[in-house]
């Protein structure tokens, strides 16, 4: 485990999170806790309540175990609590989730974040589209009432179920990232996505900057893009188009990105990863210089990336060649040391 | 009270005229196809009295649909009262050809204001159309918007037949009036239900249209009254023709039964005969034409077409010059000959006829669309689109036009990419996963081929390849449903890319080799070389390629040469041109392909460039045989014949049928029992192996396998023996068989995807890393999308260190865009190094670090090949 990547909060290190947001997210924004709430909707059969659970427990796992969001964080509303009550906090109705959402909102911090992921069957009909629990289901409008209690925080919905398209715009909002499964309400069928979505909790393959640590755009792209190569592989026809919307534009975007108009923000939330657990200051004063002055390399390196589209491919690349050495050779001074501490 | 209410009717009969109540039953005669008893009638009646101007009427069209147009003449001319029949006498002239005299006649029926003038002015009209005064005719065509608005719907079925026609002209130049003629024609038929030409003329606007289905019916309606009217059986004929449905023949005989001298019956079995490249049989049905109407404008076409197709240029000058003497602006000659041209594949003829079409006619939308559609296909895309949009433009309807335009608008996703003799033209998305592999492939066939046939087709080769299926067929044809793979229009190659098919179907580099085999065959005879014999020699070519490459022997096939369903090889080109039943063509590829295997073997690979060097100069196949051969061809079709019967002699002795075959669900026993009783029996044998197969007793399926191999080694469908065998020595721990198996396997079918990657799994097992990525290489061929393949193959070649393979292999997985750009971009990175290019190692790790600055393992590589790179220095 390597610890104590991410150096200490101040104003430099906002100054390289503005500037990152822009280009590419080097570093953690200073950010407080984020809370989590996995809620499993109604799986209509063993097969899907089998599916769901498992998909619902090993983020819960992934979450605290991988991304080091603390156990306390992670609320599971499921749809047989009995089943597994080491791991169901309670059954997933809509009143268990309003009151959840408020004990969480209560003890939040005004940067906190918030992180709830839907995982169930969607449905949809001509007046309103829902996310199925046991008792009444759950429409946007339900959320957006039970979202009230988080005027400040970052908040990130992942509707993973069908017909999720229809949660987009009426949740879309400033400070929001609204991820579904689905473009609109007419996308139906059983979806793929949240297997996905949860494999770049669980998996390594979608810290796709290689950074260590896992931002939602990684996910989000990562379970797009397995879920489309599963559907080819299949030589099907997709059925199923997830979007990204955090411009607060209510218009999600397929091919989210950090070119935008969709992916800045989910960019910027980010779990620790294998080695963010504990994003400490080092105590050794040495490392911490050293860390500093890599930050400042990425800042410039975020500062070249910026301006990359008016430059010409091969100045760009020999100063980014430049740039990279230096961050290669900061690495490997920072590894030495912390190779000696171990 | 009974004799009262029947009086009326007495009375009628009584009053009505006896002539009359004749007349009126001829005309239902002649109405339901009862030619002869019309005839009778019509005849008795004008002996009785020679002024009756129905009967006469009736009587000329009775003798004019039945063929006898000089007696149809003299009834007319005999009328007292000629303005009466001048109409009809005009319309009999015109079907003999005697324009001028048609001309008078039509012009003294409206100068004596006769009552069916206003159709011997449409009639006026279209023969004027017809001899080239288009704008003269247009102004005539013209007038009847004005009759038709003026009549307030007053106007007869006969009167608004001619409107229809009218209109119909004018839709030429005004695409929106083609509806105000469908208007008319239902009207008219409205009002007259019975009769059939209102329907007829629906029928051709349909079809002229494209709208085959709707044509049809109108033609069926008629001929559910009337089996044998002309008209409505030519139409039929016609919509089977465009849909290239089979039994136009078969009417068009039913209606020469009724009407011998039809000549656009004559003309349009003569163009049969010419797509089948049958140019003397077409020049005989042309010429019977002509013997009845030496102007027939069709018929003329088809023999210039004749004479085009033979090559004989001066013939077909002549035969050209004598339809535009009749029609100087008869664009549909030439129009026509450019779609002859595209169906015996001569693009660049085409492209000529269509130009010459548009030079005496520039509103020839048919003749813009063959240019635009023609120049497509020799790759001259700009000019092609442009005259595309031109002929759209004259013709909204045309199907073929729209989908070709449609498809140029989504040509901008595409990507071209040049090699020494190729430029490939592959979808953005997939282009440089297929650029990796097919370029080198495409070099390979290029040299093999032009080393073979020392010549060099016209350069560049384009090679186009469509992820949609339907939008290769739509480049192809201008349509979707084409059932081929690829094609070759010469130097222009357009195909399925692999994606466009199911997993397993589909070798696309056995495929580009067969139609690359064409260009060569194209460019060296001046694309005259019979469909036939340059399909055959394609397969013979991917055979010679590859082993596994082409069509194979199978059973159906076997079964098709058992019971004489196979064509003689003097006919094979009705294999693929007029197949007697679907899978004809498919039979013929391979049968054509062993006739060059035959030549080849016998008589050496300069005989069949001796013989594509005869096709050049316009010699026949027949002529082929006897001169390089030193064969007639029917002694060789005798030949050919002894030639497959010995080389299947096992196979087929097991096909024989021996006492009832056990049914399609014969369980295992009842199989077991059948061998029993006939060990000989193929399908048995193979039946019983497969079904012991499926209850996992392989020791039991084992000699039935054998047996059926023992019969027909050759097997290699999905069926194959070798398969169940190579699972069966795998199953068992026998490695070396299973990879002996598979190797036979794969060595008999060329796209047997996963035998390949079962070989490969054995091969790794038994520690031969160069022999599995030698099979996983051949399955690429057959599917180049899977990331793992590709990781897989990259792996093998990088541990027994053939580190190109590895780029290409690692280039592959960049280019499927895998979720993990990084990490693709760094593994290149590595295999750029291990071959010792340092160059683009660095350019890859600086492409894994622009997506992952902080990738420590590809920091680690940059500082690695920068110091390399130094220590070089």
């Amino acid at each position: 485990m390597i610890q104590g990547r991410v150096p200490g909060a101040g104003a430099r290190i906002l100054l390289a999170a503005l500037l990152a947001s822009v280009a590419f997210p080097l570093v953690v924004q200073a950010q407080g806790k984020t809370h989590a709430i996995i809620v499993v909707g109604l799986g209509g059969s063993a097969h899907y309540r089998e599916r769901f659970h498992r998909q619902a427990a090993a983020l819960k796992t992934a979450l605290t175990e991988r991304h080091g969001i603390p156990a306390e964080d992670v609320v599971y509303l499921g749809e047989r609590p009995e089943d597994a009550p080491d791991v169901i906090a309670d059954k997933s109705t809509r009143a268990n989730l309003f009151r959840v959402l408020g004990e969480v909102g209560a003890r939040s911090h005004p940067t906190d974040r918030l992180l709830l992921v839907l995982i169930g069957h969607g449905t949809s009909d001509r007046n309103d589209t829902q996310f199925n629990l046991s008792g009444p289901d759950l429409t946007p409008s339900d959320l957006q009432t039970a979202l009230i209690p988080f005027p400040t925080q970052t908040i990130a919905l992942v509707h993973t179920g069908s017909a999720s398209g229809g949660f987009l715009a009426p949740l879309s909002g400033p400070n929001r990232i609204i991820i579904t499964a689905t473009r609109t309400s007419r996308e139906r069928n059983a979806t793929e996505f949240p297997e996905f979505f949860v494999g770049a909790f669980t998996d390594d393959g979608a810290d796709l900057d290689h950074d260590e640590r896992l931002s939602l755009l990684e996910a989000f792209l990562y379970a797009r893009q397995e879920v489309e190569r599963l559907y080819q592989e299949q030589n099907e026809l997709l059925t199923e188009h997830a979007l990204l919307d955090d411009n607060g534009d209510g218009e999600g975007s397929h091919d989210a990105g950090l070119s935008g108009p969709d992916g800045l923000l989910a960019a910027t939330f980010q779990l620790g990863g294998t080695a963010g657990t504990a994003a400490q200051v080092p105590n050794d004063p040495e490392l911490a210089r050293l860390y500093e002055e890599r930050v400042e390399i990425q800042d410039r390196i975020s500062q070249l990336r910026a301006v990359r589209d008016v430059m010409e491919e091969e100045a760009y690349l020999a100063d980014m060649e430049e740039l990279l050495v230096e961050l290669a050779l900061k690495t490997r001074e920072i590894r030495a040391i912390e190779g000696d501490d171990e | 009270m009974r004799s009262a209410r029947s009086l009326p009717v007495l009375l009628l009969l009584c009053t009505a005229p006896v002539g009359a109540q004749t007349v009126a039953e001829a005309n239902e005669e002649l109405r339901s196809g009862n030619y002869e008893d019309a005839e009778r009638t019509f005849r008795r009646v004008l002996r009785e009295d020679a002024s009756s101007l129905g009967a006469r009427r009736g009587l000329i069209e009775v003798l004019a649909t039945t063929g006898e147009y000089d007696e149809a003449q003299s009834v007319a001319l005999d009328a007292p009262a000629p303005v009466g029949t001048a109409n009809a006498l005009g319309e009999a002239l015109v079907l003999s050809g005697k324009l001028d005299e048609a001309d008078a006649a039509f012009r003294r029926a409206i100068d004596g204001n006769a009552r069916d003038a206003l159709t011997a002015e449409a009639n006026l009209a279209e023969l004027l159309f017809n001899r080239g005064e288009i704008d003269e005719a247009m102004r005539r065509f013209d007038r009847f918007i004005d009759v038709y608005n003026a009549a307030d719907g007053r106007l007869s079925a006969s009167e608004l037949v001619a409107v229809g026609r009218a209109v119909s002209y004018l839709g030429r130049n005004e695409p929106a009036l083609y509806h105000d003629a469908l208007k008319a024609f239902d009207e008219a038929s409205s009002i007259d239900p019975g009769w059939a030409e209102p329907l007829v003329r629906l029928g051709a606007l349909f079809l002229s249209k494209y709208d085959s289905q709707s044509a049809q019916t109108e033609f069926n309606k008629v001929l559910a009254i009337n089996p044998r009217h002309p008209a409505a059986l030519l139409g039929l004929a016609q919509a089977l023709e465009f849909d290239g449905a089979p039994g136009a023949s078969n009417v068009l005989n039913r209606l020469l039964e009724v009407n011998p001298n039809h000549v656009e019956a004559r003309a349009l079995l003569a163009r049969q005969h010419l797509t089948r490249e049958g140019h003397s049989e077409a020049r005989a049905e042309a010429e019977k034409a002509l013997a009845v109407n030496p102007n027939a404008l069709p018929a003329l076409t088809a023999l210039a077409g004749s004479y085009m197709l033979a090559g004989d240029a001066a013939e077909f000058r002549e035969i050209r010059s004598r339809a535009l003497a009749i029609n100087p602006r008869y664009a549909a000659l030439d129009a026509t000959l450019a779609e002859l041209s595209v169906r015996t594949r001569r693009y660049a003829q085409a492209v000529i006829r269509a130009n010459a079409a548009i030079a005496l006619d520039s509103a020839s939308w048919e003749a813009w669309g063959l240019l635009g559609l023609n120049e497509l296909r020799l790759g001259n895309i700009e000019e092609g689109n442009a005259h595309l949009e031109r002929a759209f433009e004259g013709d909204p309807y045309n199907p073929w036009f729209k989908n070709s335009l449609d498809l140029l608008d989504t040509f901008e996703r595409f990507e071209s990419i040049s090699t020494e003799h190729f430029e490939l033209f592959l979808h953005g998305t997939e282009s440089d996963l297929l650029a990796t592999y097919l370029a080198p492939i495409a070099e390979e066939a290029y040299d093999s081929l032009s080393r073979r046939y020392g010549v060099e087709p016209p350069l560049p080769v384009r090679a186009e390849f469509f992820p949609s299926h339907a939008d290769f067929s739509v480049r192809t044809l201008g349509e979707t449903g084409l059932g081929a793979l690829g094609v070759s229009f010469g130097s222009v190659l357009v195909m399925d890319s692999p994606g466009a098919r199911e997993l397993g179907d589909y070798n696309w580099a056995s495929v580009f080799w067969h139609e690359l085999a064409h260009t060569f065959h194209l460019g060296m005879t001046d694309h005259r070389v019979p469909r036939w014999f340059s399909e055959g020699l394609a397969v013979h070519e991917q055979r010679k390629a590859r082993p596994g490459w082409g069509h194979q022997p199978n059973i159906p096939f076997l079964r098709a040469l058992r019971d004489g369903d196979l064509k003689k090889v003097s006919d094979l080109n009705d294999g693929f041109m007029r197949p007697d039943y679907p899978q004809q063509v498919i039979f013929s590829y391979y049968q054509a392909s062993l006739v060059f295997q035959v030549i080849e073997d016998q008589y050496g690979f300069d005989a069949i460039r001796d013989m594509l060097d005869g096709y050049r100069r316009g010699e026949t196949t027949a002529d082929l045989f006897e001169s390089v051969l030193d064969k007639p061809l029917d002694e060789f079709d005798d030949e050919f014949d002894d030639y497959l019967k010995t080389r299947f002699r096992g196979p087929l002795r097991g096909l024989v049928e021996i006492g009832d075959p056990p049914s399609a669900t014969a369980n295992t026993s009842d199989l077991e029992n059948f061998v029993r009783g006939n060990p000989g029996d193929l399908v048995g044998r193979l039946r019983l192996g497969a079904a012991l197969m499926g209850e996992q007793r392989f020791d039991d399926a084992k000699p039935h396998l054998d047996a059926a191999l023992r019969i027909f080694p050759e097997h290699g469908g999905a069926d194959s023996p070798y398969w169940y065998l190579a699972q069966i020595h795998r199953a068992e721990g026998e490695l070396e068989n299973a990879v002996d198996a598979l190797a036979r396997l794969t060595d008999l079918s060329e796209s047997n995807y996963h035998a390949l990657l079962m070989q490969a799994d054995v091969l790794e097992e038994l520690g031969r890393p160069e022999q599995a990525a030698r099979a996983l290489d051949k399955a690429v061929l057959i599917w180049p999308y899977d990331i793992d393949l590709h990781l897989r193959l990259a792996e093998l070649h990088s541990q027994v260190g053939f580190f190109e393979g590895a780029v290409r292999e690692r280039s592959a997985v960049v280019a499927l865009k895998p979720t993990d750009m990084a990490e693709a971009h760094y593994r290149l990175a590595i295999a750029h190094q291990d071959a010792g290019d340092r160059a683009l190692a660095r350019r890859a790790v600086l492409k894994a670090l622009d997506l992952a600055p902080n990738y420590e393992d590809a920091l680690e590589l940059l500082l690695e090949i920068r110091a390399r790179t130094s220590t070089a220095r």
